[in-house]
């Protein structure tokens, strides 16, 4: 195509004075378009305008076509992160002849689950750090970051109380300390 | 309403959960995005099997660095940016190991996207329905691949200048330049199929 090739490949301008980037917008914009008398007679404007709409055409087909992840992909790529994840730090259950440990990515799964199914309130744990007090056993202490929707009417003491008590029903141990780190979210930007 | 918006959680929440060790928050962003990075890969290799190589490393990668992202809400855009940088290695190791100096003319130069390399083929012949998005797909294949992303970001992705120049490591200036250069090549390229 003698389009002047190099020159509009370069600056997008047509012979004209007319940008590739305003046709463009004019293709996009489609009906809408505010009709313009020297882009009708333009034969510059129209030549590129053809290519422009070909361009236009193809791309709405082009994203509108569903592309799907292989399916092995997500088994490869969690096969890794789980063996990963077994590796993290553990805190110690029982010492003496038999020990046992826990991970403390298991306990503060276990944390979040406490703060997220909070009875009547949509909170939200995010950051959440889990710590054996050096020597000692059956005690962690915690500390998680909860966003609270602004406008949300809360008891801080039944929402300590409910995490103590699913981290003992379900790890079996005493939290010790527990900090909470309250973000307060504005309305809508939880739906982020 | 309300509830369906609260019942999806929040990138900030998954990523920073993940960024913590949580594989089921991992998890949840992996299936959120795995088609999308796949897709762009996909679009910005031409090739099924190395954008499968591409999504898993980039997932990998995210999994092992997430603690790193300072702004967890932005993981949507740091996993392009991270896909953007190994589609670019890829295309980089596969240009050096050509030794046909006719397959590194500009218009050959990326392998054609989901045809053989090189090769104009014939509006005329090639006239069955979707022959408009395999034309594209060629020329796509013939831009150089920092347009060809730019380009991809923007039409395919719906991402704004500001998120494509996040994803790119590059000005809003020069990502308009390169997505202006790129929109004028392929408009005369498709041009003989409207």
């Amino acid at each position: 195509m003698a389009l002047n090739r190099g020159r509009l490949a370069r600056s997008g301008r047509l012979p004209c004075g007319h940008t590739i980037d305003s046709l463009w917008e004019r293709v996009r914009s489609g009906a809408s378009a505010v009709p313009d008398e020297h882009v009708a007679r333009c034969r510059h404007c129209q030549t590129a305008l053809e290519g422009l709409r070909a361009l236009h055409a193809a791309t709405e087909e082009l994203a509108a076509e569903e592309v799907s992840a292989p399916p092995g992909l997500f088994d490869r790529v969690m096969r890794v992160v789980r063996t990963e994840a077994r590796r993290g730090d553990t805190v110690p259950l029982v010492t003496g002849p038999d020990p046992a440990s826990v991970s403390t990515t298991a306990v503060a799964a276990v944390v979040r689950f406490a703060v997220d199914t909070l009875p009547g309130q949509r909170l939200r744990a995010r950051r959440c750090r889990v710590q054996a007090p050096p020597g000692t056993v059956d005690v962690l202490d915690v500390s998680v970051e909860v966003l609270s929707p602004s406008a949300a009417e809360w008891d801080e003491t039944e929402l300590r109380r409910r995490i103590a008590a699913v981290v003992s029903a379900h790890v079996g141990v005493r939290v010790r300390r527990l900090e909470l780190d309250v973000v307060p979210l504005e309305p809508g930007e939880e739906a982020r | 309403m309300a509830d369906s918006a609260a019942d999806v959680v929040d990138d900030a929440t998954l990523a920073t959960r993940a960024a913590d060790g949580d594989t089921t928050a991992f998890e949840m962003l992996l299936r959120r995005y795995s088609d999308r990075v796949f897709g762009l890969a996909l679009r910005m290799l031409g090739d099924r099997a190395e954008a499968e190589d591409v999504a898993q490393e980039v997932f990998v990668t995210a999994w092992r660095r997430l603690a790193e992202l300072a702004e967890p809400g932005a993981v949507r855009t740091w996993l392009f940016r991270i896909a953007h940088r190994h589609c670019l290695g890829v295309l980089r190791r596969r240009r050096d190991r050509r030794t046909d100096p006719v397959e590194e003319l500009p218009e050959t130069g990326g392998r054609a996207v989901g045809v053989g390399a090189g090769g104009v083929a014939d509006p005329a012949r090639v006239a069955e329905a979707g022959a408009g998005v395999e034309a594209l797909r060629r020329a796509l294949g013939g831009l150089p691949p920092p347009q060809r992303a730019v380009w991809l970001l923007a039409e395919v992705d719906g991402l704004s200048y500001a998120e494509i120049a996040e994803v790119v490591g590059a000005s809003e200036q020069a990502v308009r330049g390169r997505l202006s250069r790129a929109r004028t090549r392929l408009a005369e390229v498709m041009r003989p199929w409207r």
